[in-house]
């Protein structure tokens, strides 16, 4: 740092504020600071803040109703769309729907094996690089997505 | 230690350095601990970062900083754009004249006592003259970067720190026991 103006007495000067010890926060900062967070959180609704924040009632009824959820699907898929089931007939309209998901479920495994049969066909360092190539843009994505939700919990948090 | 502990251990660490710098810029006790608290807050939305970050205080000193001179263009009624002139005799005018020497003997003059008196004529100064001044002695900002900083012009800068320094030159030397090295202004 050149300094123009009389450069003894300024680097005196210098000498003597650089010599100052740190300024002592005051004590009731840091509980200033931590009340201030708690009101900020206390403002939010508690199913704004992180599932692991809600209050304990609220956590168990959601895995209760998550895990009904899925329970009651998976019957349903049993129960309803399973050709074999006696409550189907062949003409009925969950007949249909099994039909439509076997085929889907056709098409899936075609395209698989078709898909295979190419990474077969490539030489193997090219599949190396595919398969690299794959897992890149799966990063890349997740990363930016990642990105793009922090910011957005961030704003969320500042207002 | 849970994430609330792990906050408050992390703001204690730092909590110096961050009210220090306000309150030199600020000049005013009350206004440098809400920029501190406003810094710390600011820190707690992006603590999961910070707290592996080696560069920590450096990102909670440039914030503390930055706040530090919004809030003194934007809120301060007695403050005015750094590009404003001031009115003619008012830079001259010396308002550490007006601060009473310390009635101190030379034996309880004490480091303590001398840094305050230096503290308070920091604080003193008009903020025109005291920020580029602590920018540049205590932020270690060159003067291109603080006339960037406040946006002004390099000569203004210089001007500003020129004058601060003689004035707290002036304050210095009336102290009982003045710092070493502080010769008494000799008038023109």
């Amino acid at each position: 740092m050149s300094d123009p103006f009389e450069p003894n007495e300024d680097a005196t000067l210098h000498e003597v504020l650089r010599q100052l010890p740190p300024l002592k926060a005051p004590d009731s900062l840091a509980p200033r600071v931590m009340q201030a967070i708690a009101m900020r959180q206390a403002r939010l609704a508690w199913w704004r803040q992180p599932a692991q924040d809600w209050p304990l009632p609220a956590r168990a009824a959601l895995i209760v109703v998550s895990l009904s959820l899925v329970i009651a699907v998976f019957r349903w898929l049993e129960s309803n769309l399973n050709p074999l089931s006696p409550l189907n007939s062949a003409s009925s309209p969950t007949h249909d729907l099994w039909s439509a998901f076997d085929t889907v479920r056709n098409l899936a495994r075609v395209m698989t094996e078709a898909c295979l049969s190419l990474l077969r066909a490539l030489p193997t360092a090219m599949g190396w690089m595919f398969g690299a190539s794959i897992i890149a843009a799966y990063t890349a994505c997740m990363s930016v997505g990642g990105w793009v939700y922090r910011q957005w919990a961030a704003q969320g948090q500042e207002q | 230690m849970d994430e609330p502990q792990q906050f408050e251990a992390f703001m204690r660490a730092y909590q110096d350095m961050v009210f220090g710098t306000a309150m030199r810029l600020l000049g005013d006790f009350a206004e440098a601990q809400d920029i501190a608290q406003e810094v710390f807050l600011k820190a707690h939305v992006h603590f999961a970062s910070l707290s592996q970050s080696p560069t920590a205080g450096g990102w909670l000193k440039t914030v503390s900083r930055n706040l530090s001179l919004n809030h003194l263009t934007r809120h301060r009624a007695r403050w005015r754009p750094f590009s404003d002139l001031a009115r003619p005799g008012e830079e001259d005018s010396d308002p550490l004249a007006k601060l009473p020497a310390p009635d101190l003997s030379a034996e309880h003059w004490d480091s303590e006592a001398r840094h305050g008196w230096v503290e308070s004529g920091l604080a003193l100064l008009p903020a025109v003259q005291r920020v580029p001044l602590v920018l540049y002695h205590f932020e270690e900002l060159s003067y291109e970067a603080i006339a960037e900083q406040l946006n002004i012009s390099l000569s203004k800068v210089k001007t500003d720190i020129h004058r601060g320094r003689q004035a707290l030159r002036r304050h210095l030397t009336r102290a009982p026991l003045r710092p070493e090295g502080m010769v008494p202004e000799t008038p023109a």
